[in-house]
């Protein structure tokens, strides 16, 4: 191995040396000045890679599981058993959580909550998001998140609007088309869902607020879509 | 007799789940911010990873294979969404949390990872599994579907901008390599 095979091994591998590299380093002089040089690299670059991991990873991974399969599992226990008879899977159990479930789990577990801001977003920087999937927002003024997330697997924005009455999430999601209004109490929570432009909205606050109509009714008049 | 075989590959199930979750879900985190740049948008990708391993995981036959298993899942998820939607706003450079690792080599590393920010894609991949996964060129290869030869040549050119990127920002830790 000469110099420059040496120093082209430790750039496509980075500083972990094959026998034949090894050979050459012990030679070379030069080449260990080098390789003194690009440890140094390695060990900044595996830092920078590491990017730190939010704390709670874990427990809202288990979490949103534990979200998926309650909703359906009492229908299909007796089916399931039926076919594990016959030795089909366990597949049926793990249906996809209905879509209420699901903007429940990810309006509760999301990072929306922790980065919820003290002031209003400035309302530029909303309509950067919201128009980001061809929504447009007009009349909702104190929103404290805005961001962008996935429900199901589809784009949606998530948004965080106060209001007198307390706080409520809302999800924009121009992909996720519904045939008409759903309604539920789930978990202390109401999660209402209406077609709108080619997806749908969905409103999620707490059960039994009495301002769950009006909220409705605002969020109708405001959001409007652009595809 | 019939409860029994499923509360027993429930909890098979459960805890093979819990352990993949608990081995891989930091890597793959890193991963998927690597490759959508947007913690929120990489969050979620590895939740959504996770469901679709739930779901399927009775097609997993060997544990050895979870982890190559996870990552290529994780992969087709963002190509799903890359394909469904215009990247534009998802290629937001956001890193916010970051500043708060108190352990890290601070100016350097942030730079470094500002670097690596600016990357092609076709080069930061395959870097991402070299560094984070410790992949050889053969497995990443094997999961991006291209020759061994083409992944040397990409993380080589990925280094070799990153210290150039690195110099030009007044680092000392780099120096000129030719080839
Ligand atoms: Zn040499």
């Amino acid at each position: 191995m000469n110099c420059v095979e040496f120093r082209r091994h430790c750039l496509q591998e980075g500083v972990l040396l094959d026998q034949p590299a090894t050979a050459h380093l012990e030679t070379c002089s030069e080449c260990q000045r080098f390789f003194q040089h690009q440890t140094r690299f390695e060990s900044l670059l595996a830092s920078a890679m590491a990017v730190p991991v939010p704390e709670a990873l874990v427990s809202r991974i288990k979490l949103r599981k534990s979200f998926a399969p309650r909703w359906n599992i009492r229908h299909y226990a007796m089916v399931a058993m039926l076919l594990l008879s016959v030795g089909a899977g366990l597949r049926l159990f793990y249906g996809p959580a209905p879509l209420d479930e699901a903007l429940l789990a990810h309006a509760l577990e999301s990072h929306a909550y922790r980065s919820a801001a003290d002031q209003p977003m400035p309302l530029a920087k909303v309509s950067q998001i919201a128009g980001g999937l061809g929504a447009q927002l007009t009349s909702l003024s104190d929103i404290r998140y805005a961001g962008h997330c996935r429900i199901h697997g589809r784009m949606a924005v998530h948004l965080l609007v106060n209001t007198d009455m307390g706080r409520y999430t809302l999800f924009l999601m121009p992909n996720q088309p519904l045939e008409q209004r759903i309604s539920h109490e789930i978990d202390g929570h109401e999660v209402v869902m209406f077609p709108s432009g080619k997806g749908s909205v969905g409103v999620v606050v707490p059960a039994g607020s009495d301002w769950v109509e009006s909220t409705e009714q605002q969020v109708r008049e405001a959001v409007s879509w652009s595809v | 007799m019939v409860q029994t075989t499923v509360s027993n590959s429930m909890g098979n199930k459960q805890e093979r789940y819990d352990a993949l979750v608990t081995v891989y879900s930091a890597d793959l985190f890193r991963y998927a911010l690597w490759l959508c740049r947007h913690r929120p948008m990489a969050e979620d990708l590895v939740q959504e990873t996770f469901l679709r391993a739930w779901k399927s995981l009775h097609s997993l036959r060997d544990d050895k294979a979870a982890k190559t298993w996870l990552f290529t899942i994780l992969r087709r998820e963002n190509a799903r969404q890359y394909e469904r939607y215009s990247p534009g706003f998802v290629d937001d450079y956001d890193f916010d949390g970051v500043a708060d690792d108190a352990n890290e080599d601070d100016e350097q590393v942030a730079q470094l990872r500002e670097s690596i920010n600016m990357l092609a894609d076709e080069y930061r991949e395959p870097l991402t599994l070299q560094v984070i996964a410790g992949y050889s060129s053969k497995e990443i290869a094997e999961i991006l579907d291209l020759t061994p030869g083409t992944v040397n040549t990409r993380v080589f050119r990925a280094r070799k901008q990153l210290m150039e990127l690195m110099s030009a920002g007044g680092q000392s830790v780099v120096q000129g390599v030719t080839g």
